[in-house]
C-alpha cells in the first residue's frame, strides 16, 4: 500500500513537472514584451533594456525555467508584473470565493443529478426512466454561460424591474452570502448534473442486478429497504471518485460562471492575467489549477485503495 | 456523457453482422433518434446553404434603418425575421453563417482528436507487454519496449490538464485564428478517446480470436486493421459523434472569452458575448446564440445517446 501511494504521489510530481514546462515555454515565446508593458510606452529603451536585465528575462530559456522552478520550491510563485504583487498571495485571496462557490456547485450537481439517476435505476424502460434520460441530457447541452444570463436576466433584473423587489443581486459576491451564490451555484450545478443522472444510473443498475440484492429479496426484504440501505449505498463508490474529480477541476477556477457573476473567483484571475499578458500570473494560476487537479486525482486513487484493496496493483 | 455501456464482449464477425442489423431495427424504434437526426440534418443544412438561406450578407450593418433611433437592435419584423444586433446587421443571416463557423471548427477539431487518440489507444493496446527481440553483435539482445508506457503516461499527464486554461492561455498568446482553435481544442480532448480506445483494445487483443490470427502468422499491421479496428468503429462512432457537443462548446467557449475565432466570422459564443451588455434590455441578442449553441449539442448529445443505446446489448432484451 505504501509503496503504491508512493508511486502514484511520484507520478503526480512529474505530471505537475511536465505543466510548468509546457506552460513555461508557451509564456517564453510570448510575442508581447513584459518589459516593455511595465515600462510604460514612453520610456526609453535604455529604461526597457534595464527592466529586462533585472526580471532576467535577457537569459536563455533553461536558465529562466530553472530560476522559476528553484524558486517555486520555496514557495515563490514570483511577482505579477501588472499587480506588482507577489502571484501565490494574490490567487489565495481569490481561493475562498472559488472555494465556495465549487462546494455549492458541486451540491447542486448532487441534489439534482443523483434522485434522477436512482429514479431512472429504478424505473428503467419506463417513462420516468425516459424522460430522465432526456431531462439529463437536455442539462448537459445547455452552455454555462446561455443559463447563467437567462438566470440573471430572469431571476435579478426582471423582478428588480418590473416588481421593485431584489431576490438575488446582479452579479458580485460577498462572502458566505447564499443570495450571491445561488445563481452562480444552480448556473455550475446544472449541466454536471447530468453526469451524475448517468453515472449514477449505471451504477445503480449494476448493484439491482447482483447476488445480494437476490438474497435480500428472497428473505422478504422490503423494496425500498433493498434501494436505499444496499443498492445506493454500494452505488456510492463511483460516484464519490467523481466528486473528488470534479472538486479538483472547479478549485482551479471556474472561468465561465465567474465571468458571467462577475464572480472574483480565481477562474477570473486567471483570464484577466491572459488578457494583460501577465507571465508570472497566467503560470500561477495554470499551475495552481493542475495542482488542484492532481491532488484531488491522487486523493481519489489513495481513498480507493483503501476502500477496496483489490484494485492495488 | 458517460458510455460504460458501450463495453461490450468481443464477438465474431458473424455475430457482428446479425447485432448491426439488430441495433439498427432498436435504433429505429427510438424516438430520440429521430429527434437528434433531424436535429443535425437541420444545422448541417443551415451551415451548408447559408449563403441561399441568409437574407442578407451577414456582415453588412444596416446603419439606419436597423437599428432604433437611440442605436439599440431593432426586435422581429417583417424585414429582420430575428431582428439586427448592435451593429445593425441581420440576426437570423449571422446565426445561420455562424453555424458554419461552430460545425467547421467543432468537427474538424472532433475528427483530429479522435484519430489522435485512436491511434495513440490502439498503438499503446497493440505494444502492451512486448520485447524487442535481435541479434546484433552476435548475442542475442532482448529489450524492453516502453511504447504502452509511455504514450499511456502522456495520455494521463493530459488528462490532468486544466484543459480550458491551457487553450485560452494557448490562443491568447499566440493569436487567434480558426486553424490553432481547431488544433488546440483537439489537443486538449484527444486523450478521452485514447483511454477508452485504450481500455477497449486491451480486452479485443486478449481475445480468442486474437489469439487465432497470431497462431496463424498474422501480426503487425494487418493484425491491427483486419481485427481490432473493426471491433472498434461502433466505440469510436458513439465518441465522435458526442465528441462533436463537446468541440462545438469548446470553441463557443473560446469565442465567448474573446479568444476563439477571431472576427468578423460570425460565430455563436462572440455573437453572444458582443451582446452581454443587452441581457438585462434586450435578452433576445443573447439568448439567440446561446440557444443556436444550445440546439446543436443537444442534437449531437441525442443521436450520440441512441447510438450507444443501440449499440448496448444489455438494452435489447
Amino acid at each position: 500500500m505504501g509503496g503504491y501511494i508512493l508511486r502514484r504521489l511520484g507520478w503526480s510530481l512529474v505530471v505537475v513537472a511536465a505543466i510548468v514546462a509546457v506552460t513555461f515555454f508557451a509564456t517564453y515565446i510570448l510575442p508581447a514584451d513584459p518589459a516593455r508593458m511595465i515600462a510604460g510606452i514612453r520610456a526609453s529603451p535604455q529604461d526597457v533594456e534595464r527592466i529586462r536585465v533585472a526580471l532576467g528575462l535577457d537569459q536563455p530559456f533553461l536558465v529562466q525555467l530553472g530560476r522559476y522552478v528553484s524558486r517555486l520550491f520555496q514557495g515563490d510563485f514570483g511577482q505579477s508584473y501588472i499587480q506588482n504583487r507577489a502571484v501565490l498571495p494574490l490567487i489565495l485571496e481569490r481561493f475562498p470565493a472559488t472555494l465556495q462557490l465549487a462546494a455549492a456547485g458541486l451540491a447542486v450537481e448532487l441534489l439534482i443529478g443523483l434522485p434522477l439517476g436512482i429514479l431512472a435505476a429504478t424505473r428503467r424502460g419506463t417513462r420516468s426512466d425516459r424522460l430522465s434520460t432526456i431531462v439529463s441530457i437536455v442539462l448537459v447541452s445547455a452552455p454555462s454561460f446561455l443559463v447563467g444570463y437567462l438566470l440573471l436576466n430572469f431571476l435579478a433584473f426582471q423582478p428588480q424591474i418590473r416588481l421593485g423587489i431584489t431576490i438575488f443581486p446582479i452579479g458580485g459576491y460577498k462572502p458566505l452570502d447564499l443570495r450571491y451564490l445561488a445563481l452562480p451555484a444552480i448556473t455550475l450545478g446544472f449541466s454536471g448534473a447530468a453526469y451524475y443522472t448517468r453515472l449514477m444510473r449505471t451504477a445503480m443498475l449494476d448493484e439491482l442486478h447482483r447476488d445480494y440484492v437476490r438474497t435480500a429479496r428472497s428473505k422478504g426484504l422490503g423494496e425500498r429497504a433493498i434501494l436505499w440501505r444496499h443498492a445506493v449505498r454500494n452505488a456510492l463508490g463511483p460516484v464519490l471518485s467523481q466528486i473528488g474529480l470534479d472538486l479538483g477541476f472547479f478549485l482551479g477556477g471556474v472561468v465561465i460562471v465567474e465571468r458571467v457573476f462577475s464572480w472574483p473567483g480565481i477562474g477570473k484571475l486567471a483570464v484577466d492575467s491572459i488578457v494583460t499578458a501577465d507571465v508570472p500570473l497566467i503560470l500561477g494560476t495554470v499551475l495552481f489549477g493542475t495542482i488542484c487537479i492532481v491532488t484531488a486525482n491522487l486523493a481519489v486513487d489513495v481513498l480507493q485503495v483503501v476502500i477496496d484493496p483489490r484494485i492495488r496493483r | 456523457m458517460s458510455a460504460q455501456s458501450v463495453i461490450s464482449p468481443v464477438a465474431s464477425p458473424l455475430a457482428i453482422e446479425r447485432g448491426r442489423a439488430r441495433a439498427w431495427r432498436h435504433l429505429r424504434a427510438n424516438p430520440t433518434f429521430w429527434l437528434g437526426a433531424i436535429g443535425v440534418v437541420v444545422i448541417v443544412g443551415a451551415a451548408v446553404f447559408a449563403p441561399v438561406l441568409a437574407p442578407y450578407d451577414p456582415n453588412f450593418q444596416f446603419r439606419g434603418e436597423g437599428l432604433t433611433p437611440g442605436g439599440d437592435p431593432l426586435g422581429p419584423s417583417a424585414r429582420f425575421p430575428l431582428g439586427t444586433d448592435k451593429l445593425g446587421r441581420d440576426e437570423l443571416s449571422r446565426l445561420l453563417f455562424g453555424a458554419r463557423t461552430s460545425l467547421s471548427a467543432g468537427i474538424a477539431a472532433n475528427s483530429l482528436a479522435t484519430f489522435i487518440g485512436l491511434t495513440v489507444g490502439v498503438v499503446a493496446a497493440y505494444f502492451r507487454g512486448r520485447r524487442l527481440q535481435l541479434t546484433a553483435f552476435g548475442r542475442r539482445l532482448d529489450l524492453p519496449m516502453p511504447i504502452e508506457a509511455i504514450l499511456m503516461r502522456i495520455t494521463d499527464a493530459a488528462l490532468a490538464f486544466p484543459a480550458l486554461l491551457v487553450a485560452i492561455a494557448l490562443v491568447a498568446i499566440i493569436g487567434p485564428s480558426l486553424g490553432l482553435v481547431i488544433v488546440v481544442i483537439a489537443g486538449v480532448l484527444w486523450s478521452g478517446t485514447a483511454r477508452i480506445v485504450y481500455g477497449r483494445s486491451l480486452v479485443i487483443l486478449s481475445s480468442d480470436f486474437v489469439l487465432a490470427a497470431t497462431a496463424v502468422g498474422v501480426g503487425g499491421v494487418r493484425m491491427v486493421a483486419r481485427h481490432v479496428l473493426p471491433h472498434l468503429v461502433s466505440l469510436v462512432v458513439v465518441y465522435a459523434t458526442l465528441g462533436i457537443a463537446t468541440t462545438v462548446l469548446f470553441e463557443a467557449t473560446l469565442s465567448f472569452l474573446g479568444v476563439g475565432v477571431p472576427p468578423p466570422a460570425p460565430s455563436w459564443g462572440s455573437m453572444l458575448i458582443e451582446h452581454v451588455g443587452y441581457y438585462r434590455t434586450d435578452p433576445r441578442v443573447v439568448a439567440l446564440p446561446g440557444l443556436a449553441i444550445m440546439a446543436t449539442i443537444l442534437a449531437f448529445n441525442l443521436l450520440g445517446d441512441a447510438i450507444d443505446d443501440a449499440l448496448d446489448p444489455h438494452q435489447w432484451r
